[in-house]
């Protein structure tokens, strides 16, 4: 299981600004085989609280765990081990990919770096990564750069990049808000696959909260950097008890 | 403006096409002998995915596409009853000062930097109309739902907030008291809450002012709460067109059929998620290429 627990991060004003409390006292948890949901606005602090998760910026306070081995007091060797475990999908599949590489360089480098696999194996395992996020024939996508995929292959392509490490939890940063509804509801049905099959769980970062309601099993909703109401799915969308949670769920515009 | 026959509408567009040039020499065509009309204080969607043309389409009405000799257009556009294709560049200067008003994605490219927001306001109003312009700017600030009008106009466009950037649009394309107003994915770059607001403030200025809107977007369902009648693109196509209601609740075309289906997959619960696949969309290729 991962763990934020009681994080603070503080960014230090520049100039004379003031200090700004991005994430203030929050625990979230995830689990693998569960889609979790971080829901917030611009300024909430849900995305450096996926930073957080993702040891990309340290903390001010509070501990992050994974099965209960903090993160500030690991080695080298389990340090990696949990960047491995912990993986990033982001929002921008574009300026995520290098251009200048093909699909097959992009995720071979990734498993040989991690040692994941050598020799053939690279390429096996690159083929099996691009046939679980529904490119298949793989053969067809290996050869390909960035600006030869739709934006949906492209997101499905970081979601294998991911998937070649292993990992045991997803951090999805807003992935499929920029996408149109058909594109996004593929790759979400790729990201459920891939729960409900391999059991990786993810930690879905969003503002779009019909998506969230589709296919979250436990939501935080954030706000000003503290999460302000948590729960099981249903209970916060049928019995929202935060203000704020209510007017983020009325202000969702949902076709009839 | 209605000086014309009060009955023709307000924008007449037939058989437009335009053609895009590409980085290799050729070129696309990214509107396909698109048909469609604005009546006068009708509200038309135009919807589609990225690349369905629908963009294209309403930087042509507005006489925006890029001044190049690679971009050709080809068709009629009528506005006010006068042929726009092929007018001088003075001629679209005229239409957007008095009769189009225009909001955009991305508030930023299109306010003045160096500038402060209210003179932007008071630039976009009618020489001609008379009385205080310091208090007409501050009331079509309010308007635009920008209640703290007095320091909003004081403020240069990277002092406000996203939601307050769009809101200042409103307020600088309601203020020519435009005939019809455009607007291109005005909310997609904002929070929902935000999104809510801002929708709340076009509609009611919409209304008050009876302006025509021209509203695109993705988003199916900001543009069936917000039109009479809707225009649905793929591929530079109008593919379907309707009343609102009808074409949401009974739509024709194959197309408007499986984006329906995959937009309310996202919500609806209990039913699989739903993308368009990649076999109707080449059968849907084929069809065009054979009409």
């Amino acid at each position: 299981m991962l763990e934020a627990l009681e994080v603070t991060k503080v960014f230090r004003g520049r100039h004379s600004t003031a200090p700004v409390v991005a994430v203030d006292d929050v625990t979230v948890r995830a689990r693998p085989g569960q889609f979790v949901a971080i829901v917030g606005e611009s300024g909430s602090g849900k995305s450096t609280l996926a930073r957080i998760l993702l040891d990309l910026i340290p903390i001010s306070s509070g501990r992050v765990e994974l099965d209960g081995a903090d993160l500030k007091t690991m080695d080298a060797a389990a340090r990696r081990a949990y960047r491995r475990a912990v993986q990033a999908v982001l929002q921008d599949p574009a300026g995520s990919l290098n251009p200048r590489k093909r699909v097959d360089r992009t995720i071979g480098e990734v498993i040989r770096l991690h040692g994941m696999a050598s020799g053939r194996g690279v390429r096996d395992k690159t083929v099996e990564v691009l046939e679980l996020v529904g490119l298949s024939p793989a053969d067809r996508y290996l050869d390909r750069f960035p600006h030869e995929l739709s934006g949906g292959q492209r997101q499905r392509v970081l979601i294998a990049r991911a998937l070649a490490l292993d990992p045991r939890i997803i951090i999805a940063d807003e992935a499929v808000s920029a996408l149109d509804a058909s594109v996004k509801a593929g790759v979400l049905r790729v990201m459920v696959d891939l729960k409900d099959r391999l059991g990786v769980g993810f930690v879905f970062i969003t503002h779009d909260l019909p998506v969230v309601q589709k296919v979250a099993d436990y939501v935080y909703v954030m706000r000003n950097g503290k999460v302000v109401e948590e729960g099981e799915k249903d209970a916060v969308f049928e019995h929202p008890e935060h203000p704020y949670t209510r007017m983020l769920l009325a202000s969702a515009p949902v076709l009839a | 403006m209605n000086t014309d026959a009060a009955s023709a509408p307000f924008i007449e567009v037939e058989n437009l096409r335009v053609f895009l040039p590409t980085g290799d020499k050729s070129e696309i065509e990214a509107v396909h002998r698109v048909d469609l009309v604005v009546r006068d204080g009708e509200r038309v969607g135009l919807v589609g995915e990225s690349g369905s043309g629908k963009s294209v389409t309403g930087r042509a009405i507005a006489g925006l596409l890029p001044t190049s000799p690679r971009v050709r257009v080809s068709g009629s556009i009528r506005i006010a009853g006068r042929e726009m294709v092929g007018a001088p560049r003075e001629a679209w200067d005229e239409v957007r000062r008095s009769h189009v008003g225009m909001i955009f994605q991305d508030p930023l490219t299109f306010l003045n930097p160096t500038m402060r927001v209210g003179d932007q306001v008071a630039e976009s109003i009618p020489r001609s109309r008379e009385g205080d312009r310091t208090q007409a700017v501050h009331g079509f600030l309010r308007q635009a739902g920008l209640e703290d009008a007095p320091r909003v106009a004081a403020s240069f466009p990277h002092e406000l907030s996203g939601g307050m950037r769009q809101r200042a649009l409103i307020a600088i394309a309601i203020a020519k008291l435009p005939s019809l107003v455009i607007a291109d994915e005005p909310t997609t770059a904002l929070d929902a809450t935000v999104q809510a607001r801002v929708l709340k403030t076009l509609d009611e200025t919409v209304s008050q002012l009876k302006t025509s809107l021209v509203l695109i977007s993705h988003d199916l369902a900001v543009v069936a709460g917000m039109t009479d009648r809707l225009y649905v693109m793929y591929s530079g196509r109008i593919v379907e067109e309707g009343p609102t209601e009808q074409v949401l609740q009974d739509p024709q075309h194959p197309y408007t059929k499986a984006l329906l289906r995959s937009v309310r997959s996202l919500t609806a619960p209990g039913v699989e998620l739903y993308s368009i696949s990649p076999q109707l969309r080449r059968e849907l290729a084929e069809a065009m290429t054979d009409a």
